[in-house]
């Protein structure tokens, strides 16, 4: 008994000692900033120790000291950031939400206590040394992003949607077809990659996931959500007696008949964002998949692995209302907010100016010359054995991006990737310059003052995509329906109860006025 | 006939439970070491026939669990053995009938199971207790679990009393009295607590959500939901910047869980000494 005690007093002494040895406090004298950003921390694992951030810190004299909170809902992040705000230990420097409750109630709560900075009260008169803050928070299509006391808290990051269908051209190729420009093509397509199964594992057609998906094709068939004034009542053009449902119904219809001929993959109302769809796309089995272009990363080398002579291209096709694509923009989520109490203001100011400023964007997207890459005879050369390239090998660059207004993704890519140069052509034609029309559930309802989304649940488009789901899959709570006028009144009254007129009444008062 | 009918039906019936309970970590196990294109197929067999460890390699070289596994550990050892030492010192004192008060102490006691301050309440007393962001919130605000505290007391209440009066007239201490008789016959309750108390801490992982800020002290179980979620896109650049094979996540899965099934089948005769005590009265 006596040796076990002095067994585990001994552990436990050795183990305290290096405890305590781990925790030792660093002294500095330059300016500590803390950063919360929400996000796993797998994306920031070097953060500290990259060039780019330590480049950043010599110039400003500061040293970053950045949180990140995993969480898939990103609720943990609110939750951790309204105890800090409850101890009065707000970081310096956060990148805020506005289109989700607990996210909007902690912003409300960190104004109410007068933690955050009012943007455009910070620049007013300080032009020629803020210019880039100030020309963005003096953007009149920021109104998502205001407080209830109707001011800017946060410098709005702006997104930029880089869905595409990515098709594998090596099997348009062995069949003889093009890449298809319609609807009718698209199914062609499909058909012919199922009937034919080039790689012969058994391929659905188009794999992609349930939910906001769905949009993108439906945009082909009934175009912008949006809603318009009849009786003196603002209804959407989506009702069932809307100015668009036949459209609604046409596109609906479109999708049914996908999943019944099993040309959509069978598994796509439980299948996991970039992990189901991927591995459909990867392993043979589906010859186009729906998803973000930038984790193209992701896939293309485990579809090589399988298939030597694969290739990939990107494209999107016409409806009978246009781009079978829809475009998030401003206001799509996120902005970065700057602690008013910590008495470091002026600092993180200037460090946000210089970030959104061409040379803060330079070093963001290429890197710091003669480290990441080399000018030769004005040819461009990347260094791909440098520290913390990493993140210039990404499309979405360095993740500090993240925190001030630039758009998010890929602009300026190094050509290091065989699909890259396809990449950016699509990017250049349909991400920055888009014609596709914004999508309802970013174009509008989070745009909504916040307090109303609280009113009306957390998540409104949910319950249109519950109601799409439940025609494309024929099965409403467990009950057979199919698609005609009366089942789709049904379900969309079904969708008021959802208070969706609250939404309509309250975007009628805020866009336009009413 | 009936009997043999019921013997049927109970190895069919814990057969397929035991099934359902063992398949997940066997799919796990499984989905670790297949090769990323078996992984990837609709179905994937039982038995593999073709094996791929990279996935643990690259855990293990990259130590993408290094430093987690290390506060895991750390916190489990120290915790587990401060958590005894308190739960049971505390379950002593309770046990004494002499105690003056000791229905009162009882009271507050319990008070706290039923009751708690909430998170916010919690961060503001480990942030005035220097806490937060320091290895000992994994130890010192879970020292006692009062329901544990309480099996241990009813535990040495069942002791008889006349033990410890034998040992009083002869002049044993407290501490004594506490070490040799209580702790020494109520062994199986304790190596039971114990093992609920290294469980609890090898799965600690909203206290390093909420209460840690440096990642190096995070513990294995924050690690690897910050793994698990690391394709969510819910991160700071929008989208899936650094993606996480599938094969590495479940690697991680399993070398989280090892350790704690290794340790499992050792502990197993106490768990069931310690599950029996006390429900037979000779």
């Amino acid at each position: 008994m006596k040796k076990i005690l002095a067994l585990i007093i001994s552990v436990i002494t050795a183990l305290t000692v290096s405890v305590g040895c781990a925790n030792g406090e660093k002294k500095d004298s330059v300016m500590t900033i803390t950063c919360l950003l929400n996000g796993d921390r797998l994306e920031g694992e070097n953060l500290e120790t990259d060039p780019t951030v330590e480049y950043i810190e010599k110039k400003f004299n500061v040293e970053f000291d950045f949180i990140f909170e995993p969480s898939p809902t990103i609720n943990e992040v609110y939750i951790k950031l309204n105890m800090m705000m409850a101890n009065g230990d707000v970081p310096d420097l956060m990148v805020l939400r506005a289109d989700q409750t607990l996210p909007y109630t902690c912003m409300e709560d960190l104004v109410e206590a007068g933690y955050l900075v009012n943007m455009k009260e910070y620049v007013k008169g300080k032009e020629s040394e803020f210019p880039e803050i100030s020309e963005l928070v003096n953007r009149n299509d920021l109104k998502t992003y205001y407080a209830s006391d109707d001011n800017l808290y946060m410098l709005p990051r702006e997104y930029v949607y880089d869905h595409a269908f990515i098709y594998r051209q090596d099997w348009l190729d062995e069949l003889g077809l093009s890449m298809p420009t319609n609807e009718t093509e698209f199914k062609n397509v499909l058909k012919a990659f199922v009937d034919n199964d080039p790689d012969g594992k058994g391929t659905t057609g188009l794999a992609m996931i349930y939910g906001f998906w769905f949009e993108h094709i439906l945009a082909g068939f009934v175009g912008a959500h949006r809603f318009y004034e009849q009786d003196g009542e603002l209804r959407s053009v989506w009702d069932a007696d809307g100015e668009r449902a036949d459209q609604m119904m046409q596109g609906l219809q479109y999708c049914i008949d996908l999943y019944q001929e099993g040309l959509l993959y069978s598994d796509v109302f439980t299948a996991m964002q970039y992990r189901d769809e991927l591995a459909m796309f990867e392993t043979g089995r589906a010859g186009v998949v729906l998803t973000n272009m930038n984790v193209t990363d992701k896939f293309y080398n485990n579809l090589k692995k399988n298939f030597p002579d694969a290739e990939i291209s990107y494209g999107v096709w016409s409806g009978p209302a246009g781009l079978a694509r829809v475009q998030g923009g401003v206001g799509y989520y996120q902005g970065t907010a700057v602690n008013a109490k910590s008495g470091k203001t002026d600092r993180i100011m200037k460090i946000l100016e210089y970030l959104m400023s061409e040379e803060g964007e330079e070093l963001l997207t290429k890197g710091i010359e003669g480290v990441h890459y080399n000018i030769t005879d004005g040819k461009f050369t990347p260094n791909l054995d440098a520290k913390g390239i990493e993140y210039y090998l990404t499309p979405t660059k360095h993740l500090l991006r993240g925190i001030v207004g630039g758009s998010d993704v890929f602009d300026e890519y190094l050509y290091v990737n065989e699909w890259a140069e396809k990449y950016e052509k699509f990017y250049n034609d349909y991400c920055l310059n888009s014609t596709a029309v914004y999508d309802m559930t970013d174009g509008y309802f989070s745009r909504l003052p916040k307090r109303i989304q609280a009113q009306v649940g957390n998540d409104p488009e949910i319950n249109i995509q519950k109601w799409e789901g439940y025609f494309i899959s024929g099965k409403a709570d467990g009950r057979p329906i199919t698609l005609n006028k009366d089942t789709f009144r049904e379900a969309w009254n079904d969708l008021k109860t959802h208070k969706t007129d609250v939404l309509a009444r309250e975007y009628g008062k805020l866009v336009l006025g009413k | 006939m009936k009997n043999r009918g019921f013997t049927i039906f109970n190895y069919i019936f814990f057969g397929v439970l035991a099934f359902v309970m063992v398949y997940p970590f066997w799919y796990a196990f499984l989905s670790s070491v297949v090769p990323y294109s078996d992984l990837m197929q609709r179905t994937l067999p039982i038995i593999p026939t073709k094996f791929d460890f990279s996935a643990y390699k690259e855990i293990l070289v990259n130590g993408l669990l290094g430093d987690a596994y290390l506060t895991t550990i750390k916190s489990t050892f120290i915790g587990l053995a401060l958590s005894l030492a308190f739960t049971v010192s505390g379950a002593y004192v309770l046990s004494i009938e002499k105690l003056p008060g000791a229905k009162i102490i009882s009271s507050i006691i319990i008070l706290t199971m039923f009751f708690s301050g909430g998170l916010i309440p919690m961060y503001i007393l480990l942030s005035d207790l220097k806490l937060i962001n320091n290895f000992w919130v994994y130890v010192i605000p879970s020292l006692i679990n009062t329901v544990y505290m309480f099996i241990i007391r009813t535990s040495f209440t069942d002791i008889p009393l006349s033990l410890r009066e034998a040992a009083e007239i002869d002049g044993a201490s407290e501490c004594r009295i506490m070490l040799t008789i209580y702790v020494r016959l109520s062994l199986p309750t304790i190596m039971v607590i114990g093992l609920f108390y290294a469980v609890d801490k090898w799965n600690e992982l909203y206290t390093a959500l909420y209460f840690i800020i440096d990642y190096k002290l995070y513990t294995l179980q924050a690690a690897l939901y910050n793994l698990l979620n690391a394709n969510s896109g819910t991160g700071v650049g929008g989208g899936a910047i650094k993606t996480v094979d599938e094969q590495v996540k479940y690697s991680a899965v399993i070398l989280t869980i090892l350790p704690i099934i290794l340790v499992y089948p050792f502990l197993q005769k106490y768990f069931t000494k310690g599950v029996l005590l006390g429900s037979v009265k000779e």
